[in-house]
């Protein structure tokens, strides 16, 4: 308001450049809307379905596969200290449902005292796709989903948005064979019920998470990756050590935890070994009752890639913002909003 | 993003009035050093004043300073996190350069949340101690954590969402300031910098960051490489 009234009180000034005015109305949608159309994605989205015709009355499968640039990672669905994890709002027909995304285990990247959970390389999400038993056969199922995510390289982060689509008839409920491969890694590198077993108590200031059930975890390498924010900070150190009969994996000093159900993942090094994340602990009291806990156990994960690193100095300085070149491939907003003053 | 052509319309009358204001100062620096020159760059060189200065963007402007930095941030980005001691450090070391924080939260409503309430703390004059407690906030921003940063830097939270409350329309103002200032300068993301004229979308080191002032101060309207 403050502002309007300025403007209204340069009034002399609005005379003088009412031609440039007019010019800058017209012209600044333009420009603000120009970087998210014109700018690539640094990851990049695309939507596949396990069945092109799924059938009434069962589940099949979504996936959303993300692409990202060299250098860049997206965020796991706890994205720990900072970031965001993928987001999607669907529109979908009725009578046909998605159930939430599901992520493959993340990687841990540490920077400026702040630890993340993120995916390194491409990843896969997974939906489940439900449809009701009183869709006709035939009956055309457009599937739409916006989605939106943070991107970010080692100096940067962008919150990106992609709008997907996908149109799928009812039907036998077939197997697309062009999207099974697809589909059978994603499930592959998901986290996935097993043997394991894992308690969990209060040791000191510390947590103390025992896991039986696991065999051959790479001890300086593995970490415990919980599901929901609360428990511990994604930085604090975490210790893992061999009992005599599994793993014992101190959270060292984390900041008093909120009353949240306990889940995590387990991602083992060695490449044949599973990743399990901790099934739901849910305390009725605090501290937490030492309770044996299942711990669910998943298929091979391919071996860490190369870390990111936690350091990154451009060294480049961009041009004088007085004449800006268009760095991305369209007119520089600079110019652009100089050139449309001028009277 | 989403929202930049919702900001468009509302946005417009503050920035045609800042602009119109800036155009009009007698006391403009940039306009007293651009007498000579062609006309698109003097455009170019007002764009640039409105950006170093703004009635509502926290600003630390030490007196004869030199050299203006303008850091475009998200409290949850974490390289804005990274950069946060080197310019602490570029603050220290360097008593002539003029710091204007443009909060820019890409991050979501907890970094929207945390934007606003470090912009309001400085009508209790204590925004440099709680930028400081919401950048090294440990783990993750939200109204908890930014309440206990709020009380970490001696912030008076009662004042600030009063303050909250009547400078809304400010603070509306400055964010959308920031964020057409952001497209302006064709910022993907954040962390983003303007070194006098020099642009560095992203975090940069010590060193780095020094040296780009340096060149601010020996090369102030970036002459030399173009």
């Amino acid at each position: 308001m403050t502002a309007q009234l300025r403007a209204l009180s340069s009034r002399a000034f609005l005379g003088r450049c009412g031609a440039a005015l007019l010019i800058l109305l017209a012209a600044l949608p333009g420009v603000i809307s120009a970087p998210a159309a014109a700018q690539a994605a640094h990851i990049d989205a695309s939507i596949h379905a396990e069945s092109a015709a799924p059938r009434p009355g069962t589940t099949t499968r979504i996936a959303i596969r993300m692409a990202p640039e060299s250098g860049w990672h997206g965020y796991w669905s706890n994205p720990g200290d900072s970031g965001l994890p993928a987001e999607a709002d669907w529109t979908l027909p009725n009578g046909v449902e998605v159930g939430a995304l599901r992520h493959p285990a993340p990687a841990l990247l540490e920077l400026a005292g702040l630890a993340s959970y993120v995916h390194k390389g491409a990843y896969t999400l997974l939906a489940d796709l439900t449809l009701d038993d009183d869709i006709a056969p035939g009956a055309a199922l457009p599937l739409r989903v916006d989605m939106s995510w943070l991107a970010c390289s080692d100096t940067l982060c962008v919150p990106e948005r992609a709008s997907l689509a996908l149109q799928l008839t009812a039907g036998d409920g077939s197997a697309d064979s062009a999207s099974a491969s697809l589909f059978h890694a994603a499930e592959a590198a998901l986290p996935q019920a097993g043997a394991a077993q894992a308690d969990v108590a209060r040791d000191g200031p510390d947590w103390r998470f025992t896991v039986t059930g696991v065999r051959d975890v790479t001890a300086s390498s593995a970490r415990l990756y919980p599901a929901e924010d609360g428990w511990f900070t994604a930085s604090s150190p975490q210790h893992i050590a061999r009992t005599d009969d599994g793993w014992q994996i101190t959270v060292l000093h984390p900041p008093i935890p909120r009353r949240a159900p306990f889940a995590a993942s387990l991602p083992m090094a060695a490449a044949a070994m599973p990743l399990p994340p901790v099934d739901p602990l849910r305390p009725s009291r605090w501290p937490m009752p030492r309770r044996p806990r299942r711990l669910r156990q998943t298929p091979p994960q391919r071996p860490p890639s190369r870390p990111l690193r936690s350091l990154y100095l451009p060294r480049r300085f961009h041009q004088p913002l007085a004449t800006i070149p268009a760095r991305y491939g369209w007119r520089s907003p600079v110019r652009y909003w100089a050139g449309c003053c001028s009277i | 993003m989403k929202k930049l052509p919702i900001f468009a319309g509302i946005g417009m009358a503050a920035l045609l009035a800042g602009g119109l204001a800036v155009w009009s100062g007698q006391n403009d620096p940039v306009q007293a050093q651009s007498s000579s020159g062609d006309t698109s760059d003097e455009k170019a060189l007002r764009v640039r004043f409105q950006i170093q200065n703004d009635p509502v963007a926290p600003t630390i402007a030490p007196q004869n300073y030199d050299v203006t930095v303008v850091v475009f941030a998200d409290y949850q980005c974490p390289f804005c996190r990274k950069l946060h001691p080197t310019l602490e450090s570029l603050m220290a070391k360097d008593p002539k350069v003029k710091l204007v924080y443009r909060d820019w939260p890409v991050f979501g409503a907890a970094s929207e949340e945390a934007a606003r309430a470090g912009i309001a703390s400085t009508w209790q004059g204590k925004h440099a101690e709680f930028n400081d407690a919401l950048m090294t906030i440990s783990g993750r921003v939200n109204s908890q954590s930014i309440r206990a940063a709020a009380d970490k830097a001696g912030v008076d939270w009662a004042q600030l969402q009063s303050d909250l409350t009547t400078h809304e329309e400010e603070i509306d103002g400055a964010l959308r300031r920031n964020a057409q200032y952001a497209a302006m300068l064709s910022l993907q993301g954040t962390p983003g910098l303007l070194v006098g004229p020099y642009l560095i979308p992203g975090a940069i080191d010590t060193d780095g960051l020094h040296e780009a002032v340096a060149m601010a101060r020996t090369d102030p309207e970036g002459v030399g490489v173009q």
